[in-house]
């Protein structure tokens, strides 16, 4: 609602080379047809998903490359669906035939609601059901805040044959609604007037008006403006807000009409005055056009308008930013108690409990409150917000709230049972009597992030999944404790066959199965069936056992089991069979894991999009090529950090600087086939990627057979080096090669697959 | 779409009757879920419309013929300048250059009706008169009396003040 308060969503003018600015002109004038319409056309040129940790407002993506996932083709698809869909006149086929890049926005009348001509974009599928941007594009990055970056160029020819181009850089949180807007263009070519103008406009506004009765500059009469916020998801309590004053103003206005008809007609002489209803309806619906300042400026005209303005409030959204003050802060939530929905402080060190708890039991309609690392905080905060926002509230993100105990944890769980998103890692203190009550009350949590909560136990765990049926996400990362997941109640009996060979689900859901039958089918999680991402780094002490909880997943998309040092090739093979769908899957230090269990997930995952198995040190190339040579048509990403068994390149040392006695033998060891073939695996790859059309984007060989150091580069004259720059590659990190993304339309398919289902579900659902 | 297309009535308060293309009134939502309720009947209707004057009627028909023809750009919120033109094309810039009262009925009028486009430029037109303005230049643009006692106002202004300091 208020963009000056909106900062994550920030905007940065980069100037763009001439160069390619010239490239994507020429380009438009050729792409686009004559037409008698208007017409804008919006060009994805690159997206990426990637950690942004203490860089919150950086339009920049971050230096580490091999963490950042490129996103732009799966952008791209999403939006000629959502194009295809929403008009039913663009074919996807066509479109894509012309150029795949280029995505045509239907702006002729009627066929958007209110035929509007459409200046900007919501990306529905990155804001449906509170979905984090990792069920979309897969989490690139583990335990690190996100952000999506976007690149795109807007297009707009119109109907005197004149054309514009916008350039944008824009990126978005991972929480956050991805709205692609235009800015203000103007419909003529000559970019000296247009500069002009501008800065005409930006000295002093009245001018341009006042030119526009002189003929001289009419060209500067027609030019267009952006909006800032268009089709929000029903939900947004911003088209609630407006709704609902529309209708109210509807029910008066049949009074309202006579009155203000006769006054006019009455006081013709004199000017007329308008009737306080007429205020109360039209206010509000203008205060939306206002900046934050001119809202509360029009505090001062009259009490009605004070009122109005109590009544409305002035900020929809509070996003902490660099500048904003603790006074600041006080100032826009008390004057916003009736719009404030979305109240984001997260890293906002100065804030103390002082600033919000004298709000909390006024705010009406808050429904995110993401207080992150807001360390002042206490457990008073968190009662406060129970007893006062309990049914309001569907998101909320604590993560870091070191002095937060059981105490505040508990009142949160009895009194928000909205909850939708929970976000509670690092809570120390925090023990199993909050775990568990989580699951007793929390029944509506689509995603919950848990990290380094150390004291939780199996009771609490199971009590989440037994409970819990709606997750969708979970995180679990450095539950040390935790013994297995999923509890056998479910299964409604106690016998638990760990041992039992696992076969997929049957799709069995039968409820009615009598009392202590034990069936060997049923989920061991009640959300078996939702997950679309499980988090379980660093949970020690799960066993190859624990597979049988993986049962019935039949949307998971992303599983992390990264750390978990017990698994073994038994579970490899396993999930391979049981989870043929899944597109990430991350095994580091798995370090138990040989070849057997590489080459049974090479076989059973075909739509396998990116596979992490660094410090995995026992597997060798023989089933690296073969997952590359079966999986070529998906593989993009694949991660073998310190693999020190395949041998890439000469070691130009040949001697590691961790001098011990393992070093040495495995050196001994490798001796022979290095001084035949130093680079033999480097070899192999290379002939793998070659022979067949690999889909492979990314591969991480830091500190692998001939790489001694992380730091350095493996040498530019290295035959493996050289034949991966024919590919395409580039070591831009040294050791991590990396290339455009290779989509194609099996990639692409795999990938919308879960989106597509999600929204039908909706669709059937609602 | 060469085919002739069928007309409705639009009936104003007066009793007026304005015959108008059917892609025009189903522009209104109003109109528009008034003839789904009255499905199946071709005849041509009639939609009476008594909180509509006929002065309004016509500068709703009017714009809603013109937006068939060139949609208007969506307006930006907040407004980023205090002159129509700047914000939409000139044809709805003009169609908004109109006396203050008329300004308001239209609004009620979009409003009621549930014409999304015309409700946007004209509460957009009215936030362009505020936009910029001091409270006195507001008072005085829409004969507003200040009823706040001295006291009051310095009250306000006190709130008011973590605004001014950002």
């Amino acid at each position: 609602m208020d963009e000056s308060m909106s900062g994550c969503a920030a905007e940065k003018d980069i100037d763009m080379p001439e160069q390619d600015l010239e490239m994507t002109e020429s380009k438009t004038s050729s792409d686009i047809p004559s037409s008698d319409q208007d017409e804008i056309v919006l060009k994805i040129v690159s997206a990426t998903y990637g950690p942004c940790e203490g860089k919150r407002l950086s339009n920049e993506p971050t230096a580490k490359i091999p963490y950042t996932r490129d996103v732009t083709p799966i952008l791209r698809a999403l939006l000629q669906l959502q194009e295809h869909q929403s008009t039913s006149t663009i074919p996807v086929a066509d479109s894509e035939e012309e150029d795949p890049h280029l995505v045509r926005l239907q702006t002729i009348a009627g066929g958007i609601v209110g035929g509007m001509k459409r200046t900007s974009v919501t990306i529905q599928a990155l804001h449906d059901g509170w979905n984090s941007m990792n069920v979309v594009f897969g989490d690139a990055c583990p335990g690190t805040s996100k952000r999506l970056y976007i690149h795109y160029l807007l297009l707009s020819a119109h109907n005197t044959s004149s054309k514009t181009t916008e350039v944008h850089h824009v990126s978005f949180a991972e929480h956050e609604p991805v709205i692609l807007r235009s800015r203000i263009t103007f419909y003529q070519e000559d970019s000296k007037i247009q500069q002009a103008t501008e800065r005409l406009l930006k000295k002093n506004p009245k001018a341009l008006q006042q030119n526009h009765h002189s003929e001289n500059i009419n060209n500067l009469q027609q030019h267009t403006s952006t909006s800032s916020s268009i089709q929000q998801p029903e939900e947004d309590e911003d088209e609630l807000t407006l709704w609902v004053a529309r209708r109210m103003g509807r029910s008066q206005s049949i009074d309202d009409f006579a009155q203000l008809s006769q006054s006019s007609s009455q006081d013709q002489s004199s000017r007329p005055r308008l009737r306080s209803a007429t205020f109360e309806t039209v206010l509000p619906m203008v205060l939306e056009f206002l900046q934050l300042t001119e809202r509360v400026q029009c505090r001062l005209v009259c009490r009605l308008w004070r009122n109005i303005v109590r009544d409305w409030g002035v900020a929809a959204v509070i996003d902490f930013h660099q500048d904003m003050t603790r006074a600041f802060l006080r100032g826009i939530v008390t004057h916003s108690y009736f719009s404030l929905h979305s109240l984001r402080l997260s890293d906002f060190d100065e804030l103390q409990p002082s600033d919000l708890h004298p709000s909390l039991p006024h705010l009406r309609k808050l429904r995110v409150l993401d207080i992150s690392r807001c360390t002042n905080l206490q457990d008073e905060t968190l009662q406060l917000v129970a007893q006062h926002l309990n049914d309001t509230l569907e998101v909320l993100y604590m993560k870091g709230l070191i002095n937060v105990t059981d105490v505040g944890m508990m009142a949160i769980c009895q009194a928000c049972t909205k909850l939708r998103v929970l976000e509670i890692s690092h809570i120390q203190s925090m023990t199993d009597a909050s775990g568990v009550a989580i699951g007793q009350y929390l029944h509506n949590l689509r995603a919950l992030y848990m990290r380094d909560n150390f004291r939780l136990t199996n009771q609490s765990i199971d009590a989440i999944t037994a409970n819990c049926t709606k997750l969708n996400q979970l995180t679990l990362w450095g539950c040390s404790k935790l013994t297995r997941l999923g509890s056998s109640a479910i299964r409604t009996t106690n016998a638990v066959d760990v041992d039992s060979p696992v076969v997929a689900s049957t799709g069995n859901q039968d409820n009615e199965i009598p009392l202590n039958v034990y069936n060997q089918h049923a989920p061991l999680m009640a959300c078996a069936e939702r997950l679309v991402s499980l988090n379980l780094w660093g949970c020690l002490k799960l066993g190859d056992s624990f597979v049988t909880a993986l049962e019935g997943m039949t949307k998971l998309r992303s599983l992390i089991v990264s750390e978990c040092h017990k698994l073994t090739d038994k579970f490899a093979i396993v999930i391979a069979e049981s989870l043929p769908q899944l597109l990430h899957l991350h095994l580091r230090y798995c370090k138990r894991l040989t070849d057997i269990g590489v080459s049974a997930i090479a076989r059973g995952m075909n739509m396998l999009y990116s596979l992490d198995l660094s410090f995995c040190s026992r597997i060798t190339a023989a089933s690296i090529c073969e997952l590359l040579d079966l999986r070529r048509e998906t593989l993009s990403e694949l991660r073998l950090q310190e693999c020190r068994q395949l041998l890439i390149a000469r070691d130009p040392d040949d001697v590691d600087d961790h001098n011990n006695r393992r070093a040495l033998r495995r050196q001994q060891q490798q001796q022979q086939a290095r001084q035949s073939r130093p680079d033999r695996d480097g070899q192999s790859i290379l002939r793998s990627l070659r022979s067949s059309k690999s889909s492979l984007s990314m591969l991480d060989l830091r500190c692998c057979g001939g790489h001694p150091r992380i730091d350095t580069a493996y040498p530019e004259n290295e035959t493996f080096v050289k034949g991966m720059i024919r590919l395409g590659f580039q070591q831009k990190t040294p050791g991590f090669f990396a290339r455009p993304a290779q989509w194609n339309a099996i990639i692409l398919s795999s990938a919308l697959l879960g989106l597509v289902d999600h929204r039908v579900d909706k669709a059937r659902g609602g | 779409m060469d085919v002739e297309e069928s007309t409705i009535n639009l009936v104003s308060a007066e009793g007026d009757s304005s015959p108008v293309p059917l892609s025009v009134a189903k522009m209104s939502e109003l109109v528009r879920s008034m003839m789904d309720e009255e499905a199946e009947d071709d005849d041509v209707k009639e939609i009476p419309l008594p909180n509509v004057k006929s002065q309004v009627l016509h500068k709703v028909i009017e714009f809603c013929e013109h937006h068939l023809k060139e949609p208007m750009t969506e307006i930006e919120k907040p407004l980023k300048s205090n002159s129509m033109s700047d914000v939409v094309q000139k044809f709805y810039a003009d169609f908004v250059d109109i006396e203050q009262v008329l300004l308001f009925e239209l609004i009620l009028a979009a409003n009621y009706m549930d014409i999304k486009p015309l409700l946007d430029l004209t509460c957009a037109t009215v936030a362009s008169m505020i936009k910029g303005k001091t409270p006195e230049d507001i008072r005085t643009t829409f004969n507003i009396t200040n009823d706040f006692s001295p006291e009051e106002e310095a009250q306000v202004r006190e709130e008011n003040k973590w605004c001014e300091e950002a």
